[in-house]
């Protein structure tokens, strides 16, 4: 195939207006008063010639003013140099007809590229991009067709392939790619025209960056998309947020979006939708996260200088989700750089993190590799308080990934996640926490239609709590390990129809906690709640359909079973108790190993239509269930080190979401703007709560203190973004309930008599507002301001005196008050340095968290007489100073 | 391990964060009858034998209040019965501000009946209890009690510094019996001190030189245990010795046993709890569990346990010349610090041991105190 080169330089070449073809094809009197569309048609059939023009420009305009014959192109130009219509003659025989405007946009000779027209209804481009300085290829580079939702990403090796419509002949090309000057070419479908792969070079820009994208996929993807409850949010993003400490957290970036609130600082993991912490299912590359922060909530747990996108999806999706009831968030590691070596770093006050990046072989071949740590323990040292001189927190984390790529249609990826937090309090107890995780994927491509990915994942994740002192000196665990593997396959019928289906299994073997002694003295007597062995397996199917231009369905069953298998003991509880407060323990069972205790298993069918009413503007609908078998057991608002997870089972059933949802999505301005608005409603059976006074610490029978019962979510969710210029940003709101009822014939199972309570993540009013502007090249600032209603909280209403206690707290119902609203406004600044050299750039960032030093309420306590304090956690600006730099 | 948790984590907060008074503005809201109240396999005759002044069998009335710095109010003229399960009914007397007695020198509760309480209150409100028995038929009697000494860093204020300093106290322990009943026991200690305090300047034959003194805010918390194994130490109580004048000449400690049921210890622990200030792992707040209703009144609730405990005692003596280090008793040089002419009607427990301002001082030696 021959290969065309389109380089942008420098020379002009100038265009040639006649050929040898043209040079034969004379005009005479004879056509005046043809309709010069019916006339170009039949010297296109007579001469094998072809004439490009947009036959709707030129109406019913007819030949008129030939006296003596002359050549056809002599007149043409003449002709329609009156209706501002220039003539540029690509080929000896493939002549366009083009605005003026067009013509002076495309000046040179090699911006003109003719490709021969396939028979079917579209022509592929196919083509590569290049460094023009580096003769290095680009990956990732955008591509799009003008006037179209076509479009491209180049590839892993530079290439890239876009489908074109044959009843478009004339397409406008952009490239884009972050630090190079955009190119555009016009690419020109012929039958005349040549076989032929473009490659472009395009040349780096040291004068102005390029916008940032907040879509990481189509630009229209707001209003084509098919599923709802799909939020994408990539690092560029994310890192243009004021950040605290200097550290970039993709959880808080995901906080913005509208349906998903995180309690407030010092909080690890967030609630979708009024969903419970533990109805999140978080994957880096695959495998499963189980905490994802650092030092219960100040740090992410994922390195920004190794993320690419995070993506969230609100109930459901397609069903190869599945799991967890209220969102999956499925963060991606990128590839390291094929080409050359890099190295970056941050320095903070606290903590400090390292990347580099290079090829193993390159353009084939990568890794990146990223650490993180911290050093707070000066901090702590620097307090007059005894406890805290005596204390020690620090945290460190080690993300990698190496990429290969085997041929043309296959990949393989490993990625790599080792974790610790470390905290200890007075030298008497130390809490860790540890994460390891490991998951590989191959990527195969079958044929231009269909390819398929395998993951193997495995995660481990570990607490401990180690309690040094001489009467108890006990060391206490809990944890959770699981081993993943998927296999998905995505097929494409045609432009239209796609088929996604698959398998997966998680085998999860959970300690739900485990106490030792550390001497023969302690005082602390032993003990371990029975190990949970699930095994959750699932097959999926997904079908995408464009039924017409208009209308679009997206749906997908799911059928995912869960086994529960011993060895394992299993409590039998009597709950008709009117005179004790706790469930009666009348027996237990004994399950050996591999006896299968509990089998669950459900269809989770997913549906989501789209409605197109014009190119910019759309309706949604959607209804997804998703089963649960796994639970988080916390009662309290933030995860902490001693949560854990227990599995379904005779004792606990599995959480059922059914999920409903209806929008109306509109983009504007060549979708620089996005406007949606999306209510949604899901009930939830089974969510658990726990028994009044239950101390779920400790505790070997501890599905007797739990309760199940059910869940109801409502609201709606507005967000108006604006995707690029110098200002960009979002604004989002949702109003939204979520409630509780626990209602049974034993009085032991109900709260609050029977009735609807607000759940602890019910938080009616959300409102973010992200503001980004870049001052020129090496200057931007970026606001956050986050307003949520407070969360529900059980306070005391009344005191009494009993015995030595001079007051005893009595409570309202459950959730029956409210903490007050939070709101918080944080800026930051970002001063580049040495944008002209490439070898060494760096970077200044100035973060004020809090700017006007609200206290808001994290929580609010009461001491012995029922009088509130309330504890704001940083409830000062809290500054902090980064330097970042990467060579 | 809550605790643990719970401290230091607000620690940790107190560094960073702020920590301000709220209002929540609570109205209306209706007050609940607190009953306090218990029976033990110990008579009012054999609670001398501890020994002690003796201890009648009582109910305590009052109502809820405000979350505000108010006492409650007691409830006077209600009418409060016992009965058991063989039809026996035994009447509490009203001694006044809520307190009732049950005078009968020789009752005590048995270990094979049942027993409920019964209170009519303003308007024939009637709430009683569930029928309760003990939880174990035999005596456990309280183990030996042996003490350790430590050092414990604590802060103390010097002027208007607080500085950190490590204060000598001791540690004290009992010997836990081994449970051969496979199953769970549950344990409850309180305590009631007793010591002599001398007025330092006193001459030696003023008739108040010498005072036994009380206090029933000192030590007045209790100790709790759920036990399957026995066989260990259980620490009982901390004090400290240092500026610490009860334990200079003579105190005594009389440390009540009371081996209580599952739901009467849950109800003991959560009230502990909640005695501690919440932080962010703790559990959510919950309402003591009760085992009365209201019978005339479903919408009524009261609150308290009846429980039925089984009961034992021991009556143990402290002071600095127990400890294997000489600590001196400081009253004296501490008396003699000048600190400026008293103002008129100004204590004078230097002076007079009645004007002992620790608690409650009274000239007569009780009955049960030991000779020397």
């Amino acid at each position: 195939m021959k290969k065309c080169i389109v380089i942008i330089i420098i020379q002009t070449i100038g265009l040639s207006l006649y050929g040898q073809n043209f040079n034969t094809i004379p005009i005479d009197a004879s056509v005046n008063g043809s309709l010069i569309k019916d006339y170009l048609k039949s010297i296109e059939e007579t001469n094998n010639v072809d004439f490009i023009f947009d036959e709707n420009a030129f109406g019913n305009f007819s030949i008129n003013g030939i006296t003596t014959e002359q050549n056809i192109l002599t007149y043409l130009a003449k002709y329609f140099s009156a209706f501002d219509l220039n003539l540029v003659q690509v080929k000896p025989n493939v002549v366009l007809i083009l605005p003026r405007s067009t013509v002076s946009r495309f000046y040179k000779s090699n911006l003109y590229i003719v490709l021969k027209k396939s028979n079917d209804a579209k022509t592929i481009l196919k083509g590569e991009i290049f460094d023009s300085s580096t003769d290095e290829i680009l990956i990732g580079a955008q591509l799009i067709v003008e006037g179209t939702n076509s479009g491209a990403l180049s590839e892993v090796d530079g290439t890239y392939s876009i489908d074109l419509n044959n009843r478009i002949p004339l397409n406008t090309i952009t490239v884009k790619y972050i630090g190079y000057d955009s190119f555009s070419f016009l690419l020109i479908l012929s039958e005349y025209g040549d076989e032929l792969e473009v490659v472009t070079k395009i040349f780096p820009n040291s004068t102005q960056l390029e916008d940032v994208i907040i879509s990481a996929t189509k630009l229209d993807r707001n209003v084509s998309d098919k599923l709802t409850g799909v939020q994408k949010l990539g690092i560029e993003s994310i890192k243009l947020l004021p950040s605290f400490m200097g550290e970039i957290d993709p959880v808080r970036g995901i906080t913005t979006l509208p349906g998903v609130s995180a309690v407030g600082e010092l909080s690890s993991g967030f609630n979708v939708r009024g969903g419970d912490l533990g109805q999140n299912l978080i994957r880096q590359d695959g495998a499963i996260i189980i905490n994802p922060s650092h030092l219960f909530g100040f740090y992410s747990a994922f390195n920004p200088d190794l993320v690419a996108e995070v993506n969230l999806i609100k109930g459901g999706g397609n069903a190869k989700n599945g799991s967890r009831v209220s969102s999956i968030m499925d963060v991606s590691l990128r590839n390291g750089d094929t080409r050359k070596l890099k190295v970056s770093a941050g320095i903070g006050l606290i903590s400090s993190r390292l990347t580099i990046e290079g090829p193993l072989k390159k353009n084939k071949s990568s890794f990146i590799i990223g650490g993180r740590g911290s050093y707070t323990n000066w901090l702590l040292e620097q307090t007059k308080d005894l406890k805290l001189t005596q204390s020690s927190a620090n945290f460190g984390d080690i993300t990698a990934k190496v990429f290969q790529l085997i041929n043309d249609k296959n990949f393989v990826s490993v990625s790599g996640y080792s974790s610790y937090d470390n905290f200890n309090l007075g030298s008497d107890s130390t809490f860790q926490w540890t994460t390891n995780n490991i998951s590989l994927k191959w990527g195969h491509t079958f044929n231009e239609t269909t390819d398929s990915h395998l993951t193997l994942a495995g995660s481990q994740y570990i607490t401990a709590l180690d309690n040094s002192d001489e009467i108890d000196n006990f060391i206490y665990k809990n944890g959770s390990s699981s081993g993943s593997l998927s296999y998905d396959i995505d097929k494409s019928f045609s432009e239209n129809k796609s088929l996604n289906f698959g398998i997966e299994g998680i085998y999860t073997l959970i300690n739900p906690g485990k106490l030792e002694n550390q001497s023969s003295q302690s005082n602390t007597k032993p003990f371990q709640i029975d190990d949970h062995n699930a095994l959750e397996t699932a097959a999926y199917v997904h079908y995408e359909w464009d039924i017409t231009d208009e209308i679009a369905i997206s749906t997908g069953l799911r059928y995912s079973q869960f086994y529960r298998i011993g060895n394992g003991v299993i409590y039998d509880f009597n709950y008709n108790v009117n005179e004790s407060i706790f469930p009666e323990l009348i027996d237990t069972l004994a399950f050996s190993t591999g006896e299968l205790i509990d089998f669950q298993h459900g269809l989770e069918p997913r549906l989501s239509m789209r409605y197109i009413i014009n190119n910019s503007t759309s309706v949604k609908a959607s209804f997804y269930k998703t089963n649960q078998y796994l639970h988080l057991i916390s009662n309290t608002t933030s995860s902490t080190p001693l949560d854990y997870w227990l599995s379904s089972g005779p004792n606990l059933l599995p959480e059922i979401g059914n999920q409903f949802s209806l929008g109306f999505f509109r983009n504007s301005k060549d979708n620089n703007y996005e406007i949606s608005i999306e209510g949604f409603y899901r009930n939830t059976k089974n969510p658990i709560d726990y028994i009044e006074g239950a101390d779920i610490k400790l505790t070997e029978s501890i599905e007797g203190l739990l309760i199940q019962g059910k869940g109801i979510a409502y609201g709606t969710e507005l967000l108006a973004r604006k995707n690029r210029g110098k200002l960009n940003g979002w604004v989002s709101y949702t109003y939204s309930r979520s409630l509780r009822q626990f209602n049974s014939q034993y009085e032991v199972l109900k709260v609050n008599n029977g009735k609807y309570y607000a759940s602890q993540y019910d938080q009616p009013h959300n409102l973010s507002v992200v503001l980004n502007y870049k001052y020129g090249p090496i200057l931007s600032f970026s606001a956050n301001f986050n307003f949520s209603s407070g969360r529900p909280i059980t306070i005391p209403t009344s005191k009494f005196s009993y015995d030595a206690y001079l007051s005893v707290l009595n409570y309202s119902d459950r959730n029956e008050y409210r903490v007050p609203d939070y709101h918080r406004l944080d800026i930051s600044a970002t001063l580049k340095n040495n944008i002209d050299n490439k070898k060494f750039r760096s970077e200044w960032n100035l973060s004020i968290f809090n700017i006007y030093s609200r206290n808001n309420a994290y929580t609010i306590f009461f001491n012995q007489y029922g009088s509130a304090k309330k504890v704001s956690i940083l409830g000062n600006a809290f500054p902090s100073l980064t330097y970042n730099f990467k060579f | 391990m809550k605790h643990i948790i719970a401290n230091g984590w607000f620690w940790l907060v107190a560094l960073i964060g702020c920590i301000e008074p709220y209002d929540f503005n609570v109205e209306n809201e209706l007050p609940i009858l607190v009953i306090e109240s218990y029976l033990s396999n110990v008579s009012f005759d054999e609670s001398l034998d501890f020994p002690s002044d003796g201890r009648y069998f009582y109910v305590n009335l009052h109502y809820s209040s405000d979350v505000k710095t108010v006492r409650d109010k007691g409830v006077d003229g209600a009418k409060v019965t016992l009965l058991d399960n063989e039809g026996n009914l035994l009447k509490f007397e009203g001694t006044g501000m809520g307190h009732y007695l049950l005078y009968n020198e020789s009752f005590k509760a048995e270990s094979d009946k049942e027993y409920q309480l019964k209170v009519v209150v303003d308007n024939e409100t009637t709430y009683v209890s569930s029928w309760e028995k003990m939880a174990v038929k035999n005596t456990h009697t309280v183990g030996d009690i042996t003490f350790k000494e430590v050092e414990r860093p604590t802060i103390k204020h010097v002027g208007e510094e607080e500085v950190i300093r490590l204060v000598k106290g001791i540690e004290v322990f009992t010997n836990l019996p081994t449970n051969g009943m496979n199953e769970q026991v549950y344990y409850k200690w309180q305590f009631e001190p007793t010591w002599i305090y001398v007025a330092p300047l006193a001459p030696s034959t003023q008739i108040d030189k010498v005072c036994w003194a009380t206090n029933l805010n000192y030590m007045s918390g209790y100790s709790l245990q759920q036990d399957e194994t026995g066989g260990y130490k259980k620490d009982l109580f901390y004090m400290e010795i240092e500026q610490n004048e009860r334990v200079y000449e003579q105190f005594s400690m009389l440390i009540k046993q009371q081996i209580i049921s599952k739901d009467h210890f849950y109800f003991w622990n959560l009230m502990k709890e909640q005695a501690v200030v919440s932080g962010l792992f703790d559990n959510p707040p919950a309402n003591l569990p009760t085992n009365f209703s209201c019978t005339t009144d479903e919408s009524k609730s009261a609150i308290g346990y009846f429980g039925i405990i089984n009961e034992s005692a021991i009556r143990w003596y402290f002071s600095i010349k127990d400890l294997s280090y000489r600590y001196q008793n400081n009253l004296v040089e501490l008396c003699r610090i000048n600190y400026g002419p008293p103002a008129i009607g100004d204590p004078k427990p230097c002076e007079h041991c009645l004007d002992y301002t620790n608690g409650t001082a009274v000239l007569n030696k009780p009955n049960w105190w030991k000779s020397d």
